[in-house]
């Protein structure tokens, strides 16, 4: 596929998805928790086009109403990384040398441990919940973009421009707003693009394990893990979310490296 | 073989505009033909066309008496490094950091195995016979310690030492055409001189070579002829001699004028006060394993009101370092600064940053010295002028240019906008680090025309740090020769010029173009 076309076709995948996120009822006007026992295990056709599930809730509204549980909760957690991760790289891109061993050291000891089990960890100190899987996949991606922001700190404080400026009689402050926090934030949309799409995987991951978002509620972590149940008797109930799942983080992954192409 | 290595009659190659509009071009072996030209006006096009790197076509194309016009990708790459051998430019770019040069020079020559009679390639060479294969190379290119040498990588390495490897893995299967796209170019003059007495040896042993270069007085020490290329049309072909002695067509005559070592600056006011004096300058850097490099070893400048000072030396002699130190961009380990008769490098930072504007830079990469997201205009506004389009004009630029983006703007006008920045807070002196190094010969003599213009209408002092004598004769008073961090020679710049008292001043004299001065024609 030529860069252009999945470009254009990951554009599209994620508008459609942020227009279930903001104003789901606009492509499934139904409820996502209305239960209907006639239409129960109602295979993908006429009627329910994605299928039902086993209380016969149509499963195209269900994933259409999800988006907002799952990619709002992994756009929230992304948010919350990159906020801490802000503050972590830039205190040790900018701040004096101890400041930066000691973040440096904090930021070694998480690395240490895989992403998801830091997120697990975090879950089982605060308990299951949205709100705690939230903070945990968010504070556990945190050192990845502090690292990041960090080298990029370093590499544009010791560019030429940064000293032409200083040569020219401008003082720290200045230097810091006008040429060093523009040139390292603007690299870090496409990373934060790219981050989305793997933390609406962390986030399903967890929900999947019961300990983000519980069901009834569409998210769709939670979904496949009801749906595993049924696994030989209606594939559509796992398919179904979990094709939402890697649709999302394929589209925001191609557009975050196409961001960051742009952007370099 | 008889007939000529290269025979290509009627080149063209078109990208969105044709590029190259009909080239003719012949070589012999043993002969070394040059093709100059100022920028753009296709030269790198033509060597790439030439090894099958650019879609061409021609009426006539024939490659060591083969028919090239039908070659394919596998034919092409067959071809190249073993009948034509390429040297780009870029020799850092070229060569594989993490890789030692010996093992870049090894793979040429497991890759690129001679034809036999047949044209068929020789059986491969045991791995044990490569690496003596290897150092044969390398010490025919002239690399000294060549065991050394080819377990080091190229980072390691001097500009000149990475452009004799670079040669080196050329040579590897000896082709009977070598093409060398601006081998000199990145070099430092006297480096410059030994590569192209590389040159010529090998064209005396019989390899044909194709010199690349916006240089004539380069060229001009190892060519047989000379093809003057602009926009894509050879206007002007003949022997050295002939070209240089008597060039027709204007853009030979600016070539000529541009190799030739240019005159002084012309009367300039008396020198008044001192603005910039430093005493006993050192600056010493660590280096990996403990050990300490002195860069600059007890050196004493001082800089009069109106007074052009060159400082001049090989790579690596300090004039950098020593630039830097009267900047107050680095502080030295002894001595001190005095600027305006008050510290210097001695104050803190700011206390300095007030008087900054009295003493700006013009760096050397003027690119990566502009932040890349601005536009020009931005990047004048924060140096502090007031009046962007009338500084534009200064420094004879289109005052458009202001909403440009520094990437989008060509060598010469990038390096404009770097004088047109350091002069915005109208500075008492600028410290300009090889100001036209990275621009072609007829650019460089406009820039240059513009600092003596400069100078005579604006007063500013300058510190000009350069490698090329040339360019230091064209707009200085006086002159520090460096080497290894110490002044070996100074005084007025005609005195230094007419009657060298050093080894080292005469082989930078030697380097620079005299060759087309000189008695020969």
């Amino acid at each position: 596929m030529t860069g252009r076309v999945s470009t254009a076709l990951s554009t599209a995948v994620v508008a459609l998805i942020a227009v279930a996120v903001v104003w789901p009822g606009l492509l499934a006007p139904g409820d996502p928790t209305a239960v209907d026992p006639l239409s129960a295990f109602a295979s993908p056709g006429p009627g329910h086009w994605l299928g039902a599930d086993e209380s016969g809730r149509d499963l195209w509204t269900r994933v259409v109403h999800g988006a907002a549980a799952s990619v709002g909760i992994g756009a929230a957690a992304t948010g919350i990384g990159v906020g801490a991760g802000l503050v972590l790289g830039l205190a040790a891109g900018l701040g004096p040398r101890w400041l930066d061993a000691a973040v440096g050291r904090v930021i070694e000891v998480l690395f240490a441990l895989p992403t998801l089990v830091l997120a697990l960890l975090l879950v089982a100190v605060q308990g299951a919940g949205v709100r705690s899987s939230v903070l945990a996949v968010g504070a556990a991606t945190a050192p990845g973009y502090a690292r990041i922001l960090r080298a990029r700190v370093r590499t544009v404080a010791a560019s030429g421009y940064v000293e032409a400026a200083r040569l020219e009689g401008h003082g720290r402050v200045r230097v810091v707003v006008r040429h060093v926090l523009p040139n390292t934030l603007w690299p870090l949309v496409s990373v934060a693009t790219l981050g989305i799409g793997q933390a609406v995987v962390w986030v399903c991951a967890l929900s999947f394990l019961g300990l983000g978002a519980l069901p009834p509620s569409p998210e769709w972590g939670a979904m496949l893990n009801a749906g595993r149940l049924y696994l030989d008797s209606a594939w559509w109930l796992t398919v179904v979310p979990g094709t939402a799942i890697t649709l999302t983080a394929a589209a925001l992954t191609v557009l975050g490296r196409r961001i960051g192409r742009v952007s370099a | 073989m008889t007939g000529p290595v290269l025979d290509v009659r009627g080149l063209r190659v078109a990208f969105d505009r044709p590029v190259l509009r009909g080239v003719d071009l012949r070589i012999a072996p043993g002969e070394c033909v040059a093709v100059v030209g100022g920028s753009g006006a296709g030269k790198s096009v033509l060597a790439r066309a030439l090894v099958g790197l650019e879609p061409s076509g021609s009426e006539h194309f024939r490659l060591l008496g083969r028919d090239a016009r039908g070659f394919g990708a596998r034919q092409w790459r067959s071809a190249r490094g073993r009948d034509v051998g390429l040297v780009l430019q870029d020799a850092l770019g070229s060569l594989d950091p993490l890789r030692t040069v010996g093992a870049e020079v090894a793979e040429a020559i497991a890759i690129r195995r001679p034809r036999d009679g047949s044209g068929r390639p020789d059986p491969r060479l045991p791995r044990a016979r490569r690496d003596a294969r290897v150092r044969e190379l390398l010490t025919r290119v002239g690399l000294p310690e060549p065991e050394l040498r080819a377990r080091q990588r190229s980072g390691q390495l001097s500009g000149g030492m990475r452009q004799r490897a670079l040669i080196a893995a050329a040579l590897a299967a000896a082709p009977p055409l070598l093409i060398a796209d601006e081998p000199t170019t990145a070099l430092d003059a006297t480096v410059a001189a030994r590569v192209l007495g590389l040159l010529a040896g090998l064209r005396d042993a019989g390899t044909a070579i194709l010199l690349i270069s916006h240089d004539l007085a380069a060229v001009s020490r190892v060519a047989d002829r000379v093809l003057v290329l602009d926009d894509g049309l050879v206007v002007e072909s003949g022997t050295v001699a002939e070209v240089v002695g008597a060039p027709r067509h204007e853009v030979t005559r600016r070539l000529v004028a541009a190799a030739r070592l240019p005159e002084g600056p012309g009367p300039v006011p008396e020198p008044g006060e001192p603005v910039l004096v430093g005493r006993g300058l050192r600056r010493q850097f660590p280096l990996p394993g403990g050990a300490t490099v002195t860069a600059v070893d007890d050196v004493d400048v001082e800089l009069r009101a109106g007074e052009a000072l060159g400082l001049v030396g090989e790579s690596g002699s300090g004039k950098t370092t020593l630039a830097r130190l009267l900047l107050a961009a680095d502080t030295p380990d002894a001595g001190t600064v005095e600027l305006d008769g008050g510290p210097w490098s001695g104050a803190p930072e700011s206390r300095r940053r007030a008087r900054r504007s009295a003493i700006r830079w013009v760096p050397q990469d003027p690119l990566g010295s502009m932040d890349p997201r601005l536009t020009v205009g931005a990047v004048l506004r924060d140096a502090g002028a007031r009046d962007v389009d009338a500084l534009l004009r200064r420094v004879h630029l289109d005052p458009a240019l202001a909403a440009r983006r520094p990437r989008t703007l060509s060598g010469g006008q990038r390096q404009r906008v770097a004088i047109a920045r350091a002069l915005a807070a109208e500075p008492r002196v600028l410290v300009l680090d090889e100001p036209v190094s990275a621009l072609d010969v007829q650019v460089q003599a406009a820039v240059l025309d513009l600092l003596v213009e400069l100078r005579r209408e604006t007063g500013v002092c300058l510190v000009l740090v350069s490698h090329d004598l040339g360019v230091i004769r064209r707009v200085c008073d006086r002159v520090l020769v460096m080497s290894r961090g110490r002044v070996v020679e100074s005084g007025p710049v005609a005195e230094v010029f007419a009657a060298p008292r050093e080894p080292l001043t005469r082989e930078l004299l030697a380097a620079r173009g005299l060759s087309i001065d000189g008695a020969a024609w």
